[in-house]
Parts: structure tokens; C-alpha cells; sequence
């Protein structure tokens, strides 16, 4: 764990936007300027196309925070959490992780800049949830070891012990020691997102990633599973990123919500505040979009003009302007800087002010 | 049993299902996916069939279109499609004869999921369109296309001349669904059978897909079969909605009613499970405990009661509950499959 103190905080942070309330080094990751492209080849001629995924990225999860992110496909989400876990190497950007050290020092790493030796001492600390509990399972390991691979890769448990906290991971996911000698073929889809969770768990991470780590699940097993995190976080003391299109979900689960449109975050705030008093057309527009709970509600819908456009070649100036209704000249030529529109409340947009948008009504 | 389960005069039925039984013989025992299945859908209704995944919607939709192959069977029950002056019995028809070719895509209609793995990846979108109207509706080539590009338009497709001639991955997902649900509408359809068919699709996109089959659903005069896991879905869209759970409908009403008094413990805590955009993620959600079996060898008793919360010892482990009405209100016509709702009365 010594290999932690290679990089120690020395940055000055005076370009990056700060986008929480609370002290930087409070929080478990600040995202800055982070940027990540991918070439699409079109062919021997033609020249490389670009597409960027994350374009200048900055957000930070505070310590035992739940951060949801959302966008449609396409907008990069996917992407984020890649990075963050380091499964991506981004181009430029950091990402500043704060922990405590063995000795209880606070330390600080750039988790961008680190190469794949140096990460190795980080990679417990940060694990990852998958969407599809049907690919992301290995079908010729049993649950044991399945569970207790992570904890072998990562050197953690001595030998002897792997068998008893295999067994400890399990029932903390709700899973009971008869189902560790079985493989995952005979589990369902609720059950092997509860592998995929022990998985993640076993390393004792501080920040999890869920990339859509409900979405293929049926509503009343997404109920479970959701129950679960919530429990988990408080018990282990654990931070979210919690990736997902399905808006009502990370309502009920995040402390706060990002927004993201084509590589962009258009829009940061509380989540009872993002929902109810929405600052950005784009955010307007998606939670309109989102079926009534019930049928005598009233929904106005915003509807947003064409399709997403085609993220390597996306529209100059604000990335929505051919899509939103509110679209003004300055919005064609002029990229919205994501910028604190009352406190706490962060929108990339010329006009966050001026606009009066519609969020949701709270029930009572 | 419970052919009461009308919701117009009788004249108005278009599509009448009355114990419909889809079986499938595996090696491992007989598995009953759709075991017993009643419902109507008369003219311009709206009827949503919501279940989770393995309650047996999507075979009873198939079953529909007599599309169930080996080793499925269907093994009982009958599926009426009513004309003016005649019905057929579509479980009496051969599934490969001309017969049912003859309703498949002209009076039944489907669309799917996933428009990827629904549309050919090697003809056109054109080509798919024009296949269905030169079965049904003409044989005229240039009158095909011009009721083709006319449907391409009327599923919101931009620049439609353009677009007849793209194959399915020039298009995005939303275009590819709205290329389907032309597709479909192509020859009129009495009935679309739409099985979930934003569940693939972005929430923005997803809104502009139900809207656009609302309007076609006025414009032609059809009714819509919706098919989902999406509550949402029901409450936007439908006029009547039924809950199946495990090869059987549980729950059947009209849409306001069903959420405003469910009445089946499987439906109350599916409407309680679910997060809601207009809700402070206060309070912790209420699940249900284990999930669904699979419908082999079941035993003899209701086939939530290992589930249920409310279960009655005695009662629902040792006998299976019929449909009974719910409230005592003449006319009332939302039925439940539960012993609690008989004990009331």
C-alpha cells in the first residue's frame, strides 16, 4: 500500500470550477478538466474522425455521497464511469482521489496521470457494478469463486480466510451459503446482480461505480436491489457514482444529480432541487419526457426537436441549440460555461436565468 | 369462467381469448408459460398487458399471431378474431398455412423490441415496407410505393423519399422503431401487438414513439396491445390494463382504477415497488420478497402465495382463486384473482 504516496498534492486548483459546497479535500474524487476521445476510423482516405466523450469534464463525488448521472445513450455517462475506474485512460484532466493512508495521513493521487503499475494500488479502492448481470459473470466459475477472485487478484484475505469472507460478502448481498457451489446459469437476473455487488464489495472499495446497475432488472427486484445499495452504503461507509437513463431511479437514490448531454455536464444540482426547479432546457426536456406515475397526472411535455446528433460531428457553441426550443443566436456560436446559477445549483446554459422552466410537482 | 370480462357490446369485440393455454415440453417437465389466459379487446381500445419478465406475456402474445414453434405448443383455449359477419378461430388454423398468413400483418400486427434484431440487416427499409403492402394491398409497384413513402411519413420520418431507400443500421434507434411501426401499420391493421416497444429506446425518444402510435392508433382506428413491464407505459397510454403474473392474469381493469385501487397483493406491491419522479427518496421502497419460478410442476395453490404478503394458510397454499369481481358496484368491471377479495364479499 506504500506505492500510494508516489504523487502528493501539489496542483493548483485555481482553474477548476468548483462544483461542491463543501471543501475539496472533503471530497472522495474532484474531476477536473477531464477529457477523453475516441478516433473513429473512416477509412484509408479520409482523415480520422474524433469523437469526445468527455469534453472538459469537472464534477466531484463528496465522501459517503451518492452522484447520479444522467443522459441519453450516447452522451458519455458510460464513459465517465470508465474513466473514473480507470478502465479508460483519459487524455487530459485529473482525477484528484483523496484517501487516508495506512499511517491515517490524508493523501492525495491523480488517478489520471498514473500508469497501470501504480494503479494497482488504487484498483481495490474503486470498483465497479455492471448493467448486465447475464455477460458480466464468468458462466464457468461458481459463485465462490467467482466472489473470491477478486479477493485473490487483490492479495487481500490470506488463504485460510477466503473461505470466511467469501461466505461474509455473500449474506451481506443476501445470498446464502448454499449458493456459493453453484454457477450462474441457475441464478436470476435480481440474484446475479447480488454476485455482481459481492464482487465489487469484496475488495473493500470507498467508491463504487454503478453503470446502469438496475436497469435490466423487473421493478420489483429493482426495488430490492436499490434497498440493498442504500443499505450498503451506510454500513460500509461507501461513496455512488450512480450511472443510469431511468430517471425516477435516481431520484429515489442520489444525493445529487449531474446531467450530461454530448460530453458535456449541462446541469449539477441537489437532486430535490435539479428535479423540482430544473435550470437547464435540456434537463426540462428529459424529465417531461418520463411517463406519469399515474394516470390522472397532468404532464406537459417539452419536446426536444430531431434526434441526437451524431457526437463527431456535434452542432458549434451549445450542443443542444438545434434541439431546444429556447435556442437564441448567441447559443449557435457560444459554448454555455457550467456555471453556479444559485447556490449549489450549476447549469451550462446563456439564459439559465431567464428561462422559467418546468420541473416536476412533488406529491405530497 | 369469466367470459363476463367484456368492456363494450359484444359487437364491438374485435379479438376474444378465452382460456388460453401456451405449453412448452422440455425434458425437464411441462413448462405452463401461459396456463389459462381470458381477455377481449374491442375497437379502438387500448388494453395494457404487464407482467414481469417469465409471466408469460410475450409467449401470450405470440400465441396471438399462432407464432409459438417447438417445442412450445398451444395445448387449449381459443383465440376469436371477430369480422362482420364471421369469426375465426385463429388456434384452429394451420401456423404455416395461408390462412393465418392471410391475418398475420392485415389484421394482426406486431411490432417488437429491439427494431435491430427485428429488421433485416440486408434489405432495405423500403424493401421490408413494400413486401407487406404487395402481400395485402396491391400488386401495383408504383402504387406500393407511394403507400409506402406515405407510411414512412406518417410514422414521422423525415425526408421519407431518402429513407426508403436506407437499411436499417443507416438509421438510429428511434428511427429504426418508427420504420417498424410503419412496417406494421402498412396494411391497417385491426390489432397491433406492440411488445414493449420503447423498453430499448432513450425516455425523450420514448415519449415521441408512444405519442406517435396514440395518434396513429386515432388516426386509423385501431387498438393497440401494449406489452410491458413499464408501469409508466400503462398509465400514459392505456385505457384498460391486466396483470398477469406466472400464466395468468391476476388483476383486470380499466387504467385509473387499477392504480387508484388495486386490489391483488402481486399488483399493489408492483405499484409500490416502483421509485417515483414526484417523490422524495425518503422513504424506503417496498419490494417483494424472492422472484418468479419457473412455472414447472407448480403446486395446486395460488400461484403468488409463496410471495405474499397477505397469504392465508390454509386457504391459498390449498386451492387456486378464480377471477371474482372486485367491489359490489353493478357495472364495476375490474376483476381480481384472489381469495382475500372473496372473503370480502
Amino acid at each position: 500500500m506504500t506505492d500510494k504516496n508516489i504523487q502528493t498534492n501539489d496542483r493548483q486548483s485555481s482553474n477548476s470550477i468548483k462544483t461542491a459546497n463543501a471543501d475539496e479535500a472533503d471530497n472522495i474524487l474532484n474531476i477536473r478538466n477531464l477529457t477523453k476521445s475516441f478516433r473513429v476510423k473512416s477509412g484509408i482516405i479520409s482523415k480520422n474522425e474524433w469523437v469526445y466523450a468527455l469534453d472538459n469534464i469537472s464534477l466531484s463525488i463528496g465522501r459517503g455521497e451518492t452522484l447520479g448521472l444522467v443522459g441519453e445513450s450516447g452522451c458519455g455517462k458510460s464513459t465517465l464511469g470508465r474513466c473514473i475506474v480507470r478502465l479508460y485512460k483519459p487524455q487530459t484532466g485529473e482525477l484528484e482521489y483523496n484517501y487516508i493512508d495506512d499511517d491515517g495521513q490524508p493523501q492525495t493521487a491523480d488517478l489520471a496521470q498514473l500508469s497501470n503499475k501504480q494503479l494497482k494500488a488504487f484498483r481495490a479502492d474503486i470498483q465497479m457494478i455492471f448493467q448486465d448481470p447475464f455477460s458480466s459473470l464468468n458462466p464457468r466459475m461458481t459463485v465462490f469463486n467467482l466472489i473470491s477472485e477478486p479477493l485473490i487478484a487483490n492479495k487481500i484475505t490470506s488463504k485460510a480466510g477466503i473461505a470466511k469472507r467469501v461466505i461474509e460478502l455473500a449474506e451481506m448481498v443476501g445470498l446464502n451459503a448454499q449458493h456459493l457451489r453453484r454457477y450462474p446459469h441457475a441464478f436470476s437476473g435480481g440474484q446475479r446482480q447480488r454476485i455482481g455487488i459481492a464482487r465489487a464489495l469484496a475488495t473493500n472499495p470507498k467508491l463504487l461505480v454503478a453503470d446502469e446497475a438496475v436497469s435490466a432488472l423487473d421493478v420489483s427486484i429493482q426495488a430490492q436491489i436499490l434497498n440493498l445499495l442504500d443499505d450498503l452504503k451506510i454500513n460500509l461507509n461507501l461513496s455512488y457514482l450512480f450511472i443510469a437513463h431511468d430517471l425516477s431511479v435516481v431520484r429515489y437514490i442520489s444525493d445529487r444529480v449531474a446531467v450530461m448531454y454530448l460530453g458535456r455536464i449541462v446541469e449539477l444540482a441537489d437532486t430535490d432541487e435539479l428535479y423540482t426547479n430544473p435550470q437547464h432546457p435540456y434537463t426540462e426536456a428529459l424529465i417531461s419526457a418520463v411517463p406519469k406515475s399515474e394516470p390522472d397526472d397532468v404532464v406537459t411535455r417539452i419536446s426536444l426537436n430531431h434526434e441526437i446528433p451524431n457526437p463527431s460531428a456535434p452542432p458549434k457553441g451549445c450542443h443542444l441549440h438545434p434541439r431546444c426550443q429556447y435556442a437564441k443566436d448567441k447559443c449557435k456560436t457560444d459554448i454555455p460555461a457550467l456555471r453556479e446559477t444559485k447556490p449549489g445549483h450549476f447549469a451550462a446554459c446563456h439564459f439559465a436565468e431567464e428561462l422559467s422552466l418546468i420541473g416536476v410537482k412533488d406529491e405530497e | 369462467m369469466n367470459s363476463e370480462i367484456n368492456t363494450a357490446d359484444s359487437q364491438d369485440i374485435l379479438l376474444e381469448v378465452k382460456g388460453l393455454k401456451t405449453h412448452f415440453l422440455l425434458s425437464e417437465g411441462v413448462l405452463k408459460a401461459v396456463d389459462g389466459v381470458d381477455f377481449t379487446i374491442s375497437k379502438g381500445e387500448s388494453l395494457g398487458l404487464i407482467g414481469e419478465s417469465g409471466s408469460g406475456k410475450s409467449v401470450t402474445a405470440m400465441s396471438l399471431l399462432s407464432l409459438i414453434s417447438s417445442p412450445g405448443e398451444i395445448v387449449g383455449g381459443s383465440i376469436n378474431l371477430h369480422y362482420d359477419d364471421e369469426k375465426i378461430d385463429i388456434t384452429s388454423l394451420n401456423p404455416s398455412g395461408k390462412d393465418i398468413r392471410k391475418i398475420r400483418g392485415n389484421d394482426l400486427a406486431m411490432i417488437f423490441q429491439e427494431p435491430m434484431t427485428s429488421l433485416s440487416p440486408v434489405h432495405t427499409i423500403g424493401a421490408q415496407l413494400e413486401e407487406a403492402i404487395f402481400l395485402h394491398r396491391t400488386k401495383n409497384k408504383s402504387e406500393a410505393r407511394v403507400i409506402a413513402i406515405d407510411m414512412l411519413r406518417c410514422a414521422g420520418i423525415a425526408n421519407p423519399e431518402q429513407r426508403f431507400n436506407a437499411y436499417p443500421h443507416q438509421l438510429s434507434g428511434g428511427m429504426r422503431q418508427r420504420a417498424m411501426i410503419a412496417i406494421a401499420l402498412s396494411c391497417q391493421p385491426k390489432i397491433l401487438i406492440a411488445d414493449e416497444p420503447t423498453t430499448a429506446l432513450d425516455v425523450t425518444i420514448q415519449a415521441q414513439i408512444l405519442d406517435l402510435i396514440k395518434d396513429l392508433q386515432a388516426q386509423f382506428n385501431m387498438a393497440v396491445l401494449y406489452i410491458t413491464h413499464d408501469l409508466g407505459v400503462i398509465a400514459e397510454v392505456c385505457d384498460n390494463v391486466a396483470v398477469m403474473y406466472l400464466g395468468k392474469i391476476v388483476e383486470y381493469g380499466a387504467v385509473r382504477e387499477i392504480f387508484k385501487n388495486p386490489k391483488h397483493p402481486y399488483t399493489i406491491s408492483l405499484l409500490k415497488s416502483r421509485p417515483r419522479m414526484t417523490k422524495r427518496g425518503t422513504e424506503r421502497l417496498a419490494s417483494i420478497e424472492g422472484s418468479i419460478p419457473i412455472p414447472i410442476d407448480l403446486p395446486f395453490q395460488c400461484r403468488f402465495a409463496d410471495r405474499c404478503s397477505e397469504v392465508m394458510l390454509g386457504r391459498c397454499d390449498i386451492a387456486e382463486p378464480e377471477m371474482s369481481q372486485a367491489g359490489n358496484k353493478p357495472g364495476n368491471n375490474h376483476w381480481v384473482r384472489c381469495f382475500l377479495n372473496e372473503k370480502l364479499d
